[in-house]
């Protein structure tokens, strides 16, 4: 019954985060538009569970930003799955806190890990396939989609904070420092 | 097994099983899914997008006033033109008559529903409800009203296509501009709301409010269809080519229907 209700709560969770995101991306003017709601989601949904099943949940996620792309199928699971993995490692062994900096810098280096990728492929396909590649413009553009989303994820955080019991704990459960230490 | 190897052992697995599914097609269901599930709501989504936010907003009543005498300046012209325009249309019916010149302008066209935009801030893209269903294909030119191109088809599915739109920095579409020198250049994007005319030459010379129409030289895309009128223009002396900022007559990012050009 457990696993059931987990099960819905994940499905439920993964179609509401999904259909927020677009809704954001049609509905508010730039340069608001830009605010990506996944990975405020997955900073927060990792701080509430910490549980290693985010990576799933995050590839889901970004498989759906690949259907409306005119980037190469996959580049935005791949990288999407990649900031994830990185997000969680470092929750786990460097910040092992849940306090608004480590919330603002996990997602901060998501970001950049996830652009990341979209840089080399774009490098790529300007070798390749001769196809513009406009550095100024790209960096105006994440910039602004990470300044936006940070302030977002700091006002969604404090908000939070004071509802969520869960968030008032600073310290983490898992950490492979406690593991080790534990062996 | 140390637990950071752990992790990144298993994550590794699950990129190889991803990329493994993604390669031999097994998310083919998911994406009909996708676009079964989401076409609807987006639709509702984008209609909504288009209700809240118009394309023009004033923010003063002085903005407005100042918008409103630039449209009455815009409105005489056009009467101008339009006078003109009959009269060229007139003489050149006629000289076609007498050269037995007949020229078919019908396209055929797939009619569409705009029913989202893209999603990452970097593309410039509108999905529509028609595909390769509907005989849509790759590069097919799109057009709004009676021959406004607005952008060409990027990505096809069985039930819906993605338009890479003028605006989006990796469109390219070659094009004429009506004036005296016909001179011909390619129409690029990347420039916010507005597209550039590059490659122009020198020598050639473009006035503001110069009709910008395609040349027919990109495959695919027939010549005369309008993409938008001259706005200014930038020359270096010591450039070979001048470039030419062009207004397009609709903003693009607010169209709610369009055609598909599916034959010449």
């Amino acid at each position: 019954m457990k696993l059931i209700l987990q099960t819905i709560k994940f499905i439920l969770g993964l179609i509401g985060i999904g259909f927020l995101h677009i809704a954001i991306a049609f509905l508010l003017p730039p340069p608001f538009h830009s605010i990506h709601v996944i990975f405020i989601s997955i900073v927060m949904i990792l701080f509430l569970y910490e549980h290693g099943s985010i990576v799933w949940f995050a590839a889901l996620l970004f498989i759906m930003l690949d259907f409306p792309s005119l980037q190469p199928f996959g580049l935005s699971l791949i990288s999407g799955v990649v900031a994830t993995t990185g997000m969680l490692l470092l929750y786990r062994n460097v910040f092992t806190n849940r306090s608004l900096f480590a919330a603002t810098v996990l997602l901060s280096i998501g970001y950049v890990l996830y652009r990341l990728v979209f840089v080399a492929s774009d490098i790529v396909q300007y070798i390749v396939h001769d196809r513009v590649f406009d550095v100024v413009g790209h960096i105006q553009i994440y910039s602004i989609e990470l300044i936006l989303t940070i302030v977002t994820l700091v006002v969604i955080y404090l908000i939070t904070t004071k509802f969520s019991y869960k968030l008032q704990h600073t310290h983490i459960q898992e950490s492979w420092f406690r593991t080790l230490r534990a062996e | 097994m140390r637990p950071w190897l752990k992790s990144i052992l298993s994550v590794s697995i699950i990129l190889c099983v991803l990329l493994g599914l993604l390669l031999l097609g097994a998310f083919r269901p998911l994406e009909l899914f996708f676009a079964r599930t989401v076409t609807p709501i987006s639709q509702i989504l984008y209609g909504a997008s288009i209700y809240v936010s118009p394309g023009y907003q004033a923010n003063t009543v002085n903005e407005l006033i100042i918008a409103y005498n630039e449209l009455e300046k815009e409105l005489a012209d056009n009467r101008v033109d339009a006078a003109l325009l009959t009269d060229a249309l007139y003489e050149n019916e006629r000289l076609r008559e007498q050269l037995k010149f007949v020229r078919d302008r019908s396209f055929d066209r797939v009619g569409a529903d705009v029913i989202g935009r893209q999603v990452d801030p970097s593309e410039s893209t509108l999905i529509i409800n028609v595909g390769t269903d509907n005989g849509v294909a790759m590069h097919m030119p799109v057009i709004t009203g009676n021959g406004i191109l607005i952008g060409t088809i990027a990505k096809v599915s069985e039930t819906y296509a993605l338009v890479r739109l003028l605006t989006d920095s990796q469109s390219s579409v070659a094009a004429t501009i009506n004036s005296d020198d016909r001179s011909i250049g390619v129409v690029q994007g990347g420039f916010g709301i507005s597209v550039q005319m590059n490659l122009i030459p020198q020598n050639e010379r473009i006035v503001p409010r110069d009709v910008v129409i395609t040349s027919g030289l990109t495959e695919g895309i027939p010549r005369g269809l309008l993409i938008g009128m001259v706005e200014s223009v930038q020359r270096e002396a010591y450039q070979p080519f001048q470039r030419a900022v062009i207004t397009t007559p609709v903003r693009l990012d607010k169209v709610t229907v369009v055609s598909v050009i599916t034959g010449v």
